[in-house]
């Protein structure tokens, strides 16, 4: 019998099957991967560098553009780090609306994930129409801040300003 | 701090009294300071022993504490330039690589932080265990205890340059190919060491020298308030740019006619 032996091959870090930049070097059996090492820090943009030097308001730009799909979210963990620190309580009002837009970026979060797994599959249709429902929620988003994705609303203490009537 | 975090407190002074330091909890956590000597043994400690029974390792980073106390801000009154202020000069990371500050001869620079949770005793802890030497810092390597540890030992190794002595797999893993240094250290410039590009000519990627300046990345606040105006020097800008405009203004039409 012939000697049948895994061969390595590369994936990416440019794929169309992956979202976002990935590079995958699979040792494979056949058709089975048996074997991955995962190179991951094609991404990788040094956020904690960047807030060295800045004022801690300032870093809250950097942090939308981490999980680019739940912006405020991700705002949500910095500020609430930072009020940690510095043993901040922000007045009820503020985590109400605060965990309210949580909420509403998970929406947008699961839409985009439920869209674009099904875009994969060949889906069209779901795609558009989780796409046309986030547009309400990027609206919200800019009802708030001003801005549909990267909103920097959050601040230490509370949000950038009262929610819009 | 709660009946629970200060019986853990307790239970660890107890236990390692001779070995490790602890703190008051901050923020429910309490933190445990380990000798680099007892590193491993007290970590398998609190995984095993059923007291502490830290099952799961959920963080792991580096510290570099060049410069740690030292704050580049000075408080001062209100003024018309807003948070520029102070911020000049050799802050964090902004020099660039020629002039990277010399390592200070400091003692314990480099330290290792992780976090653990203990799932059975709802209870986490702060492990904080600092490198000896400087010039190489070396700490034992906790992926034997919790697995979860390898590649956050990876990213400390890659980006402050901590050695994990035992760990199976020490390569980089967030910085790129052939990269040089280990760019969350201190003394590591923040506009980085080289800049990538697209040669068309050569057909390929090229590496240079970064061409940016070290700067200020606060925005130095000036309000335009015309209560503010009264200057001389700006009211006799202001009659020139209105004389500049109206001759400017006179050409255009001498030329249309």
């Amino acid at each position: 019998m012939a000697e049948i032996r895994n061969y390595t091959m590369n994936f990416g870090p440019q794929h169309p099957a992956a979202h976002g930049v990935l590079r995958l070097v699979l040792e494979m059996d056949g058709e089975t991967v048996v074997r991955a090492d995962p190179h991951v820090g094609l991404l990788h943009r040094a956020t904690e560098k960047l807030a060295e030097s800045k004022p801690f308001n300032q870093s809250v730009g950097y942090l939308d553009r981490l999980d680019y799909m739940s912006m405020m979210c991700n705002e949500h963990a910095y500020v609430r780090a930072i009020e940690n620190l510095l043993g901040i309580e922000p007045p009820p009002r503020a985590q109400y609306i605060r965990t309210m837009f949580d909420e509403i970026t998970r929406f947008s979060n699961h839409l985009l994930w439920v869209a674009s797994c099904g875009l994969d599959l060949g889906a069209m249709t779901v795609f558009l129409y989780a796409f046309r429902e986030r547009e309400m929620v990027m609206d919200m988003y800019e009802a708030v801040s001003g801005a549909g994705m990267h909103a920097g609303y959050y601040r230490h203490g509370g949000v950038y300003r009262d929610l819009t009537d | 701090m709660n009946g629970t975090e200060q019986s853990l407190v307790a239970a660890l002074g107890e236990r390692f009294s001779d070995r490790v330091t602890v703190s008051p909890p901050k923020q429910g956590i309490p933190t445990l300071e380990i000798d680099v000597g007892a590193w491993l043994e007290v970590c398998r400690a609190l995984r095993d022993e059923d007291v502490f029974a830290f099952d799961q390792l959920t963080d792991l980073c580096g510290v570099d504490y060049l410069g740690y106390g030292q704050s580049e801000w000075e408080t001062s009154e209100a003024t018309f330039e807003g948070f520029s202020r102070g911020a000049e000069g050799l802050g964090p990371g902004r020099f660039d690589w020629a002039s990277r500050p010399e390592a200070a001869d400091i003692e314990q620079r480099f330290a290792v932080v992780a976090h653990l949770i203990s799932f059975r005793h709802n209870r986490r802890l702060r492990i904080r265990c600092f490198a000896p030497d400087e010039g190489m810092p070396i700490v034992p390597s906790l992926v034997e205890i919790w697995r979860s540890a390898n590649w956050y030992e990876r990213e400390a190794f890659d980006l402050f340059g901590i050695v994990f002595e035992g760990h199976p797999d020490l390569r980089r893993i967030m910085t790129d190919y052939g990269f040089t240094g280990h760019p969350f250290r201190k003394d590591f410039p923040l506009i980085g060491n080289v800049a990538v590009r697209y040669d068309s000519q050569k057909k390929r990627v090229v590496y240079e020298p970064v061409e940016i300046e070290p700067r200020v990345l606060v925005p130095r606040v000036i309000r335009e308030d015309s209560r503010y105006k009264s200057n001389e020097v700006d009211q006799a800008a202001d009659t020139e740019a209105a004389r500049l405009a109206a001759e400017a203004a006179a050409s255009e039409g001498g030329q249309d006619g």
